[in-house]
């Protein structure tokens, strides 16, 4: 081989890295990087809205978030994170936990010899591939307090006297929420657990039957070790979706009756866009970014280990 | 200890019929391997003995207690699987441990039987180590630890070799072998590989189509098939068929007319066989029973040609075409100096002859070549 050939071999050679992992490199830099530290950078800014000019103001903006203060004088934690915050935590600890029972439920049927399951697999989707604010708008007229279909069903079949106005008390709009959030993402949690599941070798179970592991035992022993990686894959994007689920609430109650409905997504979307607060709404999605890491670290500590 | 009793036991998913009517006698503390090629219901047949199957119709004894309607674990029964289906996330200790906690054995007891298992097994070091640090013949110790601590009357193994290489599948048999005459507990074992079948039972039912087709010791249902199924699928390469029609010579002596060729039957098989004169038949004969006529024309030489050699080391396997455009496979000694296209003479071993009828397969010298083989 020439010296000529060789050299070029050597700086394809050297190049052969950069220029195959680059371009990767370079997206994730532009849709994930950027943004984050935009992010950050921005939460560090208040803007003025009549301008548009930038001031630097430090943690200015987390603190009038999340604490109460007078003149200078701290007063608590501010009593709308306080009451936002408690939103969430119901919001997405009931949507999760109830839609991830009825989901394994779900899937642990589905998974079984059942008949007409090909069918059931299919349709058990359609909530899921709708988009979101068609879900929204669905559900809001399902539970209107005239017209809707849930009222006319609580009070034809006699169960109720008088129409409910959902909307108009904070808990029942708190529980439309949730009913039609478990509705939209049950389908998902059933997908990835189904998925799972065929995961679990059969002999397994026939090992288990031989060993005498009753039912509670032979899931024990058998299924859950297996479906502990689909566990984790499931809450961790499910509680994410719901952490920053907007969607939802912003077509069903817009946070209301009054605020409360209003989640961390909806508090954010409503600083940042509504009132045009960049900064503070910036502020937020920090907050929001650090809990969801913490979220799934948890996750990861209690799910992480697989079996294999 | 315990032996296992089959009555006319049936086993139907939907359309499919996969056991159909066996009957069995497994003696206690006897080896018996049940073999045959996949679907022929033998695992079907296993897994209804352990309760993982309940059966469609029939009745299956351990001991002296009518068992169909017990859970596998009221059975009496350990398994040991062909994927080892032991618990990925549990240790060693904790697999062989699990079968006797869910039966709420005291602790001592556990203990004591786990450390023997792992003792008798060589495993005592792998003990806290999980199933995925282990290697397949580790992991396969480990599946048959599980089974022997719970010291059950019957073992059940589901194809428990097919998993490791060839070396070490020679190796676990051995062991297997050994195992058992220690334990001496009763063994049923699934296997579609006739090595392993020949080698390890006392006593081998083969299977085809959800039915027994023959059972007997090993070496009796190796030389004494009692139809073209059992010959065919026992021994390797198999046995040789040569079908013909059955007339007599000009002496009266019976012989089978291969068209350009004819075979002389041997006269013990004269009274089984005058019955099916005119009628087709069957010719069975091992590879390893036809030598190369080295001593020039003589009586019930086949001339044949050579197609194929297969040097396989401890002997050499000859591809032959008949002159009746018949082929027909020859196990002959390694030594010996063939090439392709080589004009040879087959002689054939009258001692391990075998006739069947083509129609159903069935021996029609069962009886004769048994008795013979007896007395010889």
């Amino acid at each position: 081989m020439s010296t000529e050939k060789q050299s070029l071999r050597r700086t394809l050679d050297r190049l052969f890295v950069p220029l195959t992992v680059g371009p990767t490199m370079l997206w994730i830099a532009a849709v994930i990087v950027y943004p984050t530290l935009k992010l950050f950078w921005s939460s560090v800014f208040w803007t003025n809205p009549i301008n548009g000019q930038r001031e630097f103001v430090g943690l200015r903006n987390f603190q009038r978030l999340i604490f109460a203060e007078e003149g200078g004088a701290f007063l608590g934690l501010a009593p709308d994170f306080v009451s936002i915050t408690w939103h969430t935590i119901v919001y997405v600890g009931l949507s999760v936990s109830i839609s991830f029972a009825l989901g394994l439920g779900i899937a642990l049927l589905l998974d079984k010899d059942l008949k007409g399951r090909g069918w059931f697999r299919t349709a058990v989707i359609v909530p899921w591939i709708l988009p979101y604010v068609m879900s929204g708008l669905m559900w809001r007229w399902m539970f209107q307090s005239e017209y809707g279909a849930i009222n006319g069903l609580l009070t034809q079949s006699g169960l109720l006297s008088s129409k409910i106005a959902f909307f108009s008390d904070g808990t029942l709009a708190m529980m439309a929420l949730i009913i039609a959030d478990i509705w939209v993402f049950t389908p998902f949690i059933i997908i990835i657990l189904l998925a799972g599941l065929q995961n679990v070798p059969e002999q397994l179970y026939d090992a288990a039957e031989v060993d005498g592991a009753g039912r509670i035992s032979r899931f024990v022993n058998v299924t859950y070790p297996f479906l502990k990686p689909s566990i984790l894959v499931a809450l961790t994007i499910r509680i994410i979706f719901d952490i920053r689920a907007l969607d939802l609430v912003w077509v069903m109650t817009q946070g209301g009756p009054g605020k409360s409905t209003e989640v961390w997504a909806s508090w954010l979307y409503r600083t940042a866009q509504v009132f045009n607060r960049p900064g503070e709404g910036a502020a937020l999605g920090v907050v929001l970014l650090a809990v969801t890491f913490m979220i799934v670290a948890v996750l990861y500590n209690v799910f992480g280990d697989s079996p294999y | 200890m315990a032996h296992v009793e089959l009555n006319e036991l049936v086993k139907e998913f939907d359309d499919v019929t996969a056991v159909d009517g066996i009957s069995l006698d497994i003696p206690d503390e006897s080896f018996t391997v049940l073999v045959g090629p996949s679907g022929c219901g033998k695992t079907t047949t296993l897994r209804l003995i352990a309760g993982l199957e309940r059966a469609t119709d029939g009745e299956i004894r351990i001991g002296d207690e009518v068992v169909n309607d017990q859970r596998a674990y009221e059975r009496d029964i350990a398994m040991v699987f062909q994927n080892y289906a032991l618990y990925p996330h549990k240790t060693v200790r904790e697999n062989m441990r699990f079968g006797l906690e869910q039966h709420d054995t005291a602790e001592d007891i556990i203990q004591d039987r786990v450390a023997e298992a792992a003792e008798l097994l060589q495993i005592e070091e792998l003990l806290e180590r999980r199933p995925a640090e282990l290697s397949g013949g580790q992991q396969q110790r480990v599946a048959l630890g599980r089974a022997i601590v719970r010291d059950p009357a019957v073992f059940l193994m589901d194809e428990p070799l097919s998993n490791l290489d060839a070396k070490l599948r020679v190796q676990m048999r051995a062991e297997l072998n050994k195992l058992h005459d220690e334990l001496s507990t009763t063994t049923v074992y699934v296997t579609h590989d006739q090595v392993e079948a020949m080698t390890l039972a006392d006593q081998i039912a083969v299977m085809d189509n959800g039915q027994i087709q023959q059972v007997g010791a090993p070496t009796h249902v190796y030389s004494n098939p009692q139809n073209m199924f059992v010959a065919g699928f026992l021994g390797s390469p198999s046995m040789n068929f040569l079908e013909g029609t059955l007339g007599r010579d000009s002496d009266g002596k019976l012989q089978l007319d291969l068209g350009t060729d004819t075979h002389d039957v041997p006269a013990e098989f004269a009274d089984e066989l005058e019955g099916y004169i005119g009628e087709r038949v069957v010719l069975g004969i091992r590879p390893e029973n036809i030598s190369l006529n080295q001593d020039g024309i003589a009586a019930n030489v086949h001339p044949a040609t050579v197609q194929v050699v297969e040097p396989q080391g401890e002997k050499t396997v000859l591809e032959l075409d008949l002159d009746t455009d018949q082929t027909i496979k020859a196990a002959v000694d390694p030594d010996t100096t063939v090439e392709m296209d080589d004009s040879v003479n087959l002689r054939f071993d009258r001692d391990s002859l075998q006739y069947f009828d083509p129609q159903t397969g069935e021996s029609l010298t069962y009886e004769t070549a048994s008795e013979q083989k007896v007395t010889a």
